[in-house]
């Protein structure tokens, strides 16, 4: 099938999607006990999103997940809510992900150097 | 593609799913089912966007996304409770140019970057980064801490309908402790 075709009907139904409620505004009413849902809509979704992106399967290790993103995330989500800053925390987060992912291959890399080949 | 339904999660099922040779009606299927959280965002931007005229309420719709409107809500939450349309726009005006750039610095660069700087991670993480300031209290806690675990336990469903059930798991939980604490301190008065 054309593929343009197909990102055209994508795009169509999306635009949809997102204009739904708000085209039809006056026509369909919002209740109450919708209006209170729709405060967490946010917070769900982007919850749902990241989980899944963080919390990564690992096989080995002690732990199911694997460490480095969950660290990273931690410390993004502390220096979120200690500084309020998106930017810091996208920056602590970054930083702190890339430094745990390199540091086991440094340490060893590091230790290689005092020792003598591969042993100790 | 990413001209015609900017959307970013979808986008990238959409690739992994043409990869896997799946039928186009499967494709569309899926992109509705993780583009449903845009009609949730919808139905919470009614009230704002439809005064507007048509010229100006169409391109923004087009251009909602999960941080414009994440940011539009938390700056809603601190100004007491109206959304700045200009706010909305500059956000999400913003939001499209850079993405599309950015894509096309991908289409451009993208194979050249090593895959060790691990640079997906920072989609999650601005997510990360919005979430965090727009939990006010023990409801909208308990809201992410439901919503993260049912995605996890939910992640291999078809489909995507994990983040929907997700998203579900999340607002109920959510509601029902905001009428508990509400009911709770109505009773101690």
């Amino acid at each position: 099938m054309n593929l343009w075709l197909l990102f055209i009907c994508v795009g169509i139904t999306t635009f949809i999607l997102r204009a739904a409620f708000i085209e039809m505004h006056g026509l369909w009413k919002i209740s109450p006990l919708l209006q209170r849902a729709l405060q967490y809509v946010p917070i769900s979704v982007l919850a749902a999103l990241i989980a899944p992106a963080v919390f990564i399967l690992n096989a080995e290790g002690f732990l199911p997940f694997e460490l480095p993103p969950l660290l990273a995330a931690s410390i993004a989500t502390l220096t979120a809510w200690r500084f309020r800053n998106t930017f810091y925390s996208l920056l602590a987060g970054m930083g702190s992900l890339l430094l745990l992912q390199n540091i086991l291959p440094l340490i060893t890399f590091i230790t290689q150097l005092f020792c003598d080949g591969v042993k100790c | 593609m990413t001209l015609l339904f900017y959307a970013g999660s979808a986008q990238m099922a959409t690739l992994q799913l043409l990869q896997d040779q799946a039928l186009p009606i499967m494709i569309i299927l899926t992109t509705i089912v993780i583009n449903l959280r845009f009609l949730m965002y919808s139905a919470a931007l009614s009230s704002t966007l439809h005064p507007l005229p048509l010229r100006w309420r169409w391109p923004m719709i087009y251009m909602i996304s999960d941080q414009s409107f994440a940011l539009s809500m938390l700056q809603r939450q601190q100004s007491g409770d109206r959304i700045n349309l200009w706010f909305m726009a500059g956000t999400a005006v913003l939001m499209w140019l850079v993405w599309q750039l950015s894509v096309l610095l991908g289409v451009i660069a993208g194979a050249r970057i090593p895959a060790s700087w691990s640079l997906e991670f920072a989609i999650p993480l601005s997510f990360l980064a919005i979430l965090v300031p727009a939990i006010r209290n023990f409801a909208g806690l308990s809201a992410a801490v439901t919503g993260a675990i049912v995605a996890i336990l939910a992640r291999s469903l078809p489909y995507n309908s994990g983040l929907i059930l997700a998203s579900i798991c999340g607002i109920s939980i959510g509601l029902f402790i905001e009428s508990w604490h509400y009911n709770y301190s109505k009773d101690t008065q």
